[in-house]
């Protein structure tokens, strides 16, 4: 848990920099969008992660544009992921992920602070085509 | 038998389920109430969302595939129901159901008694409730050390 809470620290180091994180008492989707492009120089070209149950390994291989998805900027190590963004089911592994740029995202709302969780994550409310998806696609986390 | 097989098809009842008992959930008159669902990191959730007494706190039930098989073939999901409450520094979640069970063997009064169980026990927490402290959003450059809590 501490290389999560210091990754975790270095991406809040580099978010506000620029930006500013909202505090956990805000709902990230009911906040104004923005241009991904704007998110992607405030990260500095670092990529989104979208973090996937075994059963979802292959569901966004072309994309999602028809719902939102929230995702983060830290990688987080299966052990910790889901007292970090405050999932459910602690016994089900997010062992994979998707990694997204955030420069082909139309629109993104955040970054803001999990609420009872640790994280930083941002919400993509028109989720994401596929161009956004990095061409590794789906990747193991280890 | 309800004819919701499927996980995805367990999802579209509680959506319809949930607007449903908009009115039921209204008598309670919570103050700035959010109710909202959708699928994050894995779990499709159902949360209500209001602020009272200093607190933010949360009524939730969710359905998290344990399974390789996609939703659309798949019975089983983890059913959990929590509650929450925080303020900017600390905060508290409890899981009060948390099970692998098939949603068409769950009566809609079931639902409503766990909902309504959430809701009750998010109600009655207190700032001395909140027994944890966010371990993170600390200045970098303020003698920065691991929080106590590891």
């Amino acid at each position: 848990m501490p290389s999560s809470w210091m990754a975790t620290l270095l991406d809040q180091e580099q978010i506000e920099a620029t930006s500013t994180i909202v505090p956990r008492g805000e709902s990230i989707e009911f906040m104004p969008g923005r241009p991904g492009t704007d998110v992607a120089t405030e990260l500095g070209g670092r990529l989104l992660i979208r973090y996937l149950t075994a059963s979802q390994v292959s569901e966004f291989n072309d994309g999602s544009t028809d719902r939102g998805h929230w995702v983060t900027t830290t990688a987080i190590s299966p052990e910790d992921v889901v007292f970090w963004l405050a999932l459910f089911s602690p016994l089900v592994p997010r062992q994979h992920a998707l990694l997204l740029d955030p420069s082909q995202i139309n629109e993104i709302r955040g970054p803001a602070w999990i609420r009872v969780g640790a994280g930083i994550e941002y919400f993509l409310p028109h989720g994401f085509a596929k161009d956004a998806i990095v061409d590794v696609g789906v990747i193991q986390v280890r | 038998m309800p004819e919701y097989n499927t996980i995805s098809e367990q999802v579209e009842y509680l959506k319809a389920w949930s607007s449903q008992h908009a009115g039921q959930v209204a008598a309670f008159e919570l103050p700035e109430l959010t109710i909202d669902n959708g699928e994050r990191h894995g779990s499709w959730f159902l949360r209500l969302l209001w602020r009272d007494q200093g607190l933010s706190r949360s009524a939730e039930l969710a359905l998290t595939n344990s399974d390789i098989t996609p939703d659309e073939s798949t019975e089983y999901a983890l059913i959990t129901v929590r509650s929450t409450a925080s303020n900017d520094e600390r905060f508290v979640i409890e899981n009060l159901y948390d099970k692998r069970r098939s949603l068409r063997r769950i009566s809609s009064e079931q639902l409503d008694d766990w909902l309504m169980s959430a809701l009750e026990r998010a109600r009655a927490y207190t700032q001395a409730s909140l027994s944890h402290a966010y371990p993170t959003g600390i200045e970098l450059h303020a003698s920065t050390q691991l929080p106590n809590d590891f």
